[in-house]
């Protein structure tokens, strides 16, 4: 397996887990990519990558505080690795070389 | 955010109980946050939803949080839990492979029950699936009749007509009414070049198909009825006739009257009644009096309900109705009857002790369940056989278990490996079970003349069926030796002392009663093989008192060979090949008339049931038949064809006529068939008495019997060749069949066949017998052979020490042998009280049978006994023959 390789979704979450610096936790994860994308995210499905991320190593954890609107609950605070941040510059240098090389006035594909 | 509301609390605790206790803390409090938002944002309704939703989402699982440094208790359980279950099935892969003998004998043993069990598993479900095609079977029933007359009670199929006439209009309940009348004699049917004979023709009333809606493969059923001349033919007659060609509208004539052919049903082998051409009732031409007739019984009458009436009220209303209005007349014949109903459902299996029902294919329940419960034993016998055989073998896997537990193993999963152990073999035996299936299935096909599919990738209840049922069997052979082998003592087997049960005095109780349970099985089976064989023998070889080799049988036909019946004798004898000719109606395996005969008794006339065989001068002499007083019919006598009977020894009883030579000269008088004045009766003189012979199969007693001349009812012809020469007599009587009825074909069969036919069933059952009886001894030997093999081991130093101290190696064998023994012994005991009732019962339905004699008692159990001491002494003559150095060198 190619150890960069992220899902698109894996891509968002992380991406959001890096802006966030060190506030990142499921609920506000959750909340922000629905703000940003517009798109309406399952919870689960922003654990479970978190945790994958977690797994490949990618983000770190650590238990944070409790708020009372959490019911008393503690969060789980995530934030990105280097190697994390290695990977996302690494994809972003793919797709910047690719925009590269159709920056060219786009030819709108004749009928 | 100040909202605090609080979301279901029940779905928290869902939740709690679906996550690790980590994941659960953060997810929770996610979950709170979010929802607190959803309320502001949407309500609590559908917040409400949302967080039901999310819940539900939570239910893929997580991947694992992040591991921490060092692997917690869990972590050690969830990852062994696979890598034992591995582990298990590779040391039983090795175990399998380590002791190739005994993993051999375990998969043929169960192999060999399962295999049985699957089909007659097949066949029970094929005889238990009849007629359950036909829509609303369940509101169908079939009337049958309690006929009681001064020999008893029977039940009889056939009905009178009256009954569907009646039904309908006097019970509301009775939606309709269906009549069926067999046509009983074999028709010509002439379609273009070919002539064939055809049998299982019925004349039916309108309703068939609505009761029996048949599949049609050509043309439909409408307006069937009403014309005359139509007739529906079975795709079989069909393609007899027509090839593959569409038959529609095309011509057929039976008995040289035309027909045109107006449909094609399909025969559904699931259907109790096999048909082969279907005529309206009223082309038989029955007058309508006739019909009207209580006390005719040759319908099959079937009934309709409507939806909600109950048949146990109709049954009682229209007994009462009979008692009422029938048995007044019926008051002057020789018997009464009473109404029953069977459902639709029960007509194949339940009416194997009927009379007059031979157009139904029957079944018999009685040997359908005794097949179930065959297939049952010889499975368990084949289950207990891996509990002992396991059982016997775990001593030496005893270090195993010893060192498994040593290192950390709890019982209970121990006892899981060893289960998972038996269920892998039951699955390699269900593997190959299942491909023997399918390669005996066409066989019991042809044995049991059904079309029976092993349907494993078609019906999808089968494969789960049959997985439970592997499991199941893995379980229960697995389940006793698991808990011997998981109950040692790590202590005790690793120092090499402690064995099962090695406890003085104790007797392994569970294994010996298995045992004597298999052998009693064993030897059940072994008696009723040897009643069913000896009777089945008796059958085919009892002295009928008559001659049945060698004579030719065929019916007449056409009117020229009718009225011409003594020309067309004469010019069958006239070849040097044929011994005697006779015509008659009435010879042994065929039908034979049921009627009345009259005696007079202290003046007044009594009427009495009697067989009545229309016979001519020829008939005695050529069936061999033994006189013992008077004399045989003559032409000399004038009076012999119109004025005399004889009669049979029965006869000579029945009628009260006392000895034979008593008998000879009594005055009897027989009411003429089909005669215009019904009061015209026959008046003769005995004048001879035959030893009684059987004209039936041996179920049924010979009755009351008297031989007469009645030229009118002259129909079969028996033709008596002389030894040897059939190659030539063959061929001249077709000659001359052909001089008389060239337009008719000859359909012969030899006497002897029809007497072999009537026994095909048993012949059946014989061989059945034979196979399981065969397949269950054999499996039980493995049992004992099992428990043989554990016994030697189990003492193997004291035969050392015996050896050592000057014991021979024949008193080793017979104390080795000697405890078999008296489990056969006992099993013995057991069986035979058990064996004798069952076959006794089954005898009881021959009128002609052999006698229990208690040598068949013995001689199974002699048998039994010489198997098991030769299965035993195998194991216990190796094992003393073996060098005490071995078995003692170690300690």
């Amino acid at each position: 397996m190619n150890r960069n390789y992220l899902g698109e979704f894996e891509e968002l979450v992380l991406l959001t887990v890096a802006h966030m610096h060190g506030e990142a936790y499921g609920a506000a994860i959750t909340q922000d990519i629905k703000e940003r994308t517009g798109r309406s995210v399952v919870l689960s499905a922003v654990h479970v990558a978190l945790y994958r991320l977690e797994e490949k190593g990618l983000v770190s954890s650590a238990v944070g505080g409790a708020t009372a609107e959490r019911g008393g609950r503690r969060k789980r605070l995530f934030t990105i690795t280097t190697y994390g941040m290695n990977i996302l510059s690494e994809i972003r240098q793919v797709r910047e070389d690719l925009w590269q090389l159709i920056s060219k006035p786009i030819q709108p594909a004749v009928l | 955010m100040k909202n605090l509301n609080h979301p279901p609390p029940w779905l928290d605790k869902f939740l709690q109980w679906r996550m690790p206790e980590e994941q659960f803390e953060e997810v929770q409090g996610d979950m709170h946050e979010l929802y607190g938002q959803w309320v502001e944002e949407m309500g609590e309704g559908k917040a409400r939803r949302r967080y039901l939703w999310t819940t539900l989402t939570f239910l893929r699982p997580l991947p694992k949080a992040k591991k921490s440094l060092y692997p917690t208790y869990s972590d050690y359980s969830q990852a062994n839990f696979f890598d034992m279950i591995r582990n298990y099935f590779k040391i039983a892969y090795r175990n399998l492979i380590r002791h190739k003998s005994f993993s051999f004998l375990n998969i043929l043993g169960l192999t060999l029950g399962l295999t049985a069990c699957l089909l007659i598993a097949l066949f029970v479900r094929d005889e238990k699936s009849f007629d359950t095609f036909i829509p609303e079977g369940d509101r169908i029933y079939r009337i049958y009749l309690q006929v009681t007359n001064n020999e008893g009670t029977n039940n009889s199929a056939g009905t009178p007509p009256r009954f569907a006439t009646t039904l309908p209009q006097e019970f509301p309940e009775v939606e309709k009414a269906l009549r069926l009348l067999k046509l009983q004699s074999k028709d010509l049917f002439e379609a273009g070049d070919k002539k064939i004979y055809e049998e299982g023709g019925i004349a039916v009333d309108s309703t068939f198909f609505d009761f029996f809606p048949l599949s049609f493969a050509y043309g439909t059923t409408t307006g069937i009825f009403d014309d005359p001349t139509s007739i529906i033919i079975s795709k079989e007659m069909a393609e007899r006739y027509f090839g593959k060609e569409n038959p529609i509208g095309k011509q057929i004539s039976r008995n040289k009257t035309p027909f045109q052919v107006k449909g094609v049903f399909e025969n559904n082998p699931k259907f109790h009644l096999q048909l082969t051409y279907i005529l309206p009732l009223r082309i038989t031409g029955i007058p309508q009096e006739r019909m009207q007739s209580w006390g005719w019984q040759q319908f099959n009458t079937y009934v309709k309900l409507k939806p909600n009436a109950t048949i146990s009220s109709l049954e009682t209303k229209f007994q009462d109705y009979i008692r009422e209005n029938v048995h007044p007349i019926l008051k002057e014949s020789s018997f009464t009857y009473l109404p029953r109903f069977q459902p639709l459902h029960n007509v194949h299996l339940y009416s194997s002790d009927f009379k007059f029902d031979n157009l139904a294919v029957r079944g018999n329940i009685t040997y359908v369940n005794a097949l179930t419960i065959i297939a049952l034993f010889i499975l368990l016998i084949a289950c207990f056989n891996f509990v002992n055989l396991a059982t016997a073998k775990s001593l030496q896997r005893a270090k195993e278990v010893g060192v498994r537990k040593t290192v950390g193993a709890t019982r209970k999963q121990l006892i899981i490996q060893y289960i998972s152990e038996t269920v892998l073999l039951a699955f390699i035996s269900m593997s190959i079970s299942v491909i023997l299936t399918f390669l005996i299935v066409p066989w019991l096909n042809r044995f049991t003349e059904k079309q029976i599919t092993f349907d494993l990738f078609t019906n999808p209840l089968l494969l789960p069926l049959l997985l439970i049922l592997t499991i199941g069997v893995g379980v229960l052979a697995g389940f006793y030796p698991a808990l011997v082998l998981s109950g040692f003592q790590p202590v005790k087997v690793l120092k090499g002392a402690g064995m099962a049960d090695s406890k003085p005095g104790q007797i392994p109780w569970l294994r010996h009663s298995l045992v004597v349970v298999q052998f009693s099985l064993s030897v059940l089976l072994i008696v009723s093989a040897m009643v069913v064989i000896r009777q089945v023998n008796y059958l085919h070889n009892k002295d009928l008192g008559i001659n049945k080799e060698q004579i030719l049988f065929f019916p007449m036909r056409g009117d020229n060979m009718f009225n011409n019946y003594e020309t067309f004798k004469n010019e069958l004898l006239k070849s040097s090949t044929v011994s005697s000719v006779s015509i008659g109606y009435g010879f042994p395996g065929d039908m034979v008339a049921g009627d009345n005969i009259i005696t007079s008794k202290e003046g007044k006339r009594v009427s009495q049931r009697a067989i009545q065989l229309m016979v001519d001068h020829d008939y005695v002499k050529t069936l061999d038949i033994q006189l013992i007083a008077g004399r045989d019919f003559s032409k000399q006598m004038s009076t012999d064809k119109d004025a005399a009977y004889i009669i049979n020894e029965t006869a000579v009883r029945e009628l009260g006529f006392g000895t034979p030579d008593n008998a000879l000269g009594k005055t009897l008088w027989w009411e003429v068939w089909g005669a215009e004045n019904s009061d015209s009766l026959k008046q003769g003189q005995v004048i001879g008495v035959v030893k009684d012979f059987h004209y039936n199969s041996l179920y049924d007693k010979v009755e009351t019997t008297v031989l007469q001349i009645f030229p009118d009812a002259y129909w079969k012809v028996a033709v008596k060749l002389k030894t040897a020469q059939m190659a030539t007599a063959l061929p001249h009587v077709q000659a001359v069949w052909n001089k008389f009825s060239p337009d008719y074909p000859i359909e012969y069969r030899f006497l002897d066949e029809s007497f072999e036919q009537m026994y095909k069933a048993e012949d059946k059952l014989k061989s059945l017998l034979w196979i399981f009886t065969c397949i269950t001894v054999f499996v039980a030997c493995l049992g004992l052979f099992g428990l043989a093999a554990y016994a030697a081991e189990r003492r193997k130093k004291e035969i050392g020490i015996r050896k050592v101290l000057g014991a021979s190696v024949e008193s080793l064998v017979l104390l080795l042998s000697k405890e078999f023994v008296k489990l056969v012994a006992v099993a013995l005991l057991l069986a035979t009280p058990l064996a004798w009732y069952a076959m006794d019962n089954w005898l009881q339905d021959f009128a002609y049978r052999i006698d229990l004699d208690w040598w068949i008692f013995a001689l199974a159990g002699v048998l039994a006994l010489l198997i098991a001491l030769l299965t035993v002494s195998f194991q216990s003559i190796k094992a003393a023959l073996m060098n005490p150095v071995k078995s003692l060198r170690s300690e």
